[in-house]
């Protein structure tokens, strides 16, 4: 990384470490200050943390979008009523 | 999750799909049809090999209703049938076995960590669909079905865990990877696709 900084003592890297689990809410009290000090002083994590979490929700999205190819749900029923059936 | 009913409905519906109505098994089939084709399409990459999962998973699950118990929720009970029938499906000669796991740091710079004179933008959500389409495929096997399973199934860390056969903290490891693999391919699509 370009210029690793130590910023609430912390470096960028370990910050990056922590993203995820700062994302779900899942950081104990003293690596939730840390990352929330470090970003506070680094423009860089900044940046990316917020673009990190933007790319996270719009896969979210993705969920509510997708449905089925067309004709899988109904050659599903098919095979399910033969089974039922026979 | 908009299509997920809930705990109780559902396992009053299990209870008279188990007695023989098959209507209710028609109810729980469009109600996990979509989230089963999802993950099964995360695994085997192939549209044509998920819906034969699919299918096997839903007559599995018809022949083996009793065998299902309120601890697990009905949706996980059926991710792990249609796991157990992917990976029978699953191509070995498209993973890469042995291959060096990168780093977060690695990961991260591909995904725009620490490159200051770029801040791009994520498209707007229309925009974004089709691309967060295709950077979810491009992912390896692992990473789209850690994803597929916490960001899109919805399913809980500890669901997520067991059902891989992880531990939490390997669960999560795996999960951090996997998004950021996913934000630096997202990246790559929307470079590529830019105005
Ligand atoms: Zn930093």
């Amino acid at each position: 990384m370009l210029g690793e900084r130590v910023v609430g003592g912390k470096k960028c890297s370990e910050v990056l470490g922590l993203l995820s689990r700062y994302l779900d809410g899942d950081l104990d009290a003293d690596e939730h200050r840390w990352v929330v000090t470090h970003v506070e002083g680094c423009a860089a994590c900044a940046s990316f943390g917020s673009r990190f979490a933007e790319a996270i929700a719009r896969l979210r999205e993705e969920a509510a979008r997708e449905g089925l190819p067309e004709g899988v749900g109904a050659r599903l029923k098919a095979r399910l009523r033969s089974a039922q059936s026979g | 999750m908009q299509d997920h009913p809930d705990a109780h409905a559902e396992a009053a519906l299990i209870a008279q799909a188990r007695a023989g109505d098959p209507g209710a098994f028609d109810a729980l089939v469009e109600a996990h049809q979509r989230a089963v084709f999802r993950f099964a399409r995360a695994l085997t990459h192939n549209d044509a090999l998920a819906e034969d999962v699919l299918q096997e998973t839903f007559l599995s699950a018809l022949e083996g209703l009793g065998a299902w118990r309120a601890e697990s929720s009905f949706r996980t009970w059926l991710l792990v049938i249609a796991r157990n029938a992917a990976l029978k499906h699953r191509r070995r000669d498209r993973e890469r076995p042995g291959e060096q796991e990168p780093d977060f740091e690695t990961l991260g710079r591909d995904a725009g960590w620490g490159d200051v004179d770029s801040p791009e933008r994520i498209a707007a959500s229309h925009e974004a669909a089709s691309a967060v389409t295709r950077a979810l495929a491009s992912l390896d096997v692992e990473a789209r079905e850690v994803l597929t399973l916490r960001e899109l199934e919805g399913l809980s860390g500890d669901e997520t865990a067991r059902l891989l056969g992880l531990s939490l903290a390997a669960m999560k490891s795996r999960l951090h990877r996997a998004r950021l693999a996913f934000v630096a391919a997202l990246r790559a699509e929307q470079g590529h696709h830019a105005r």
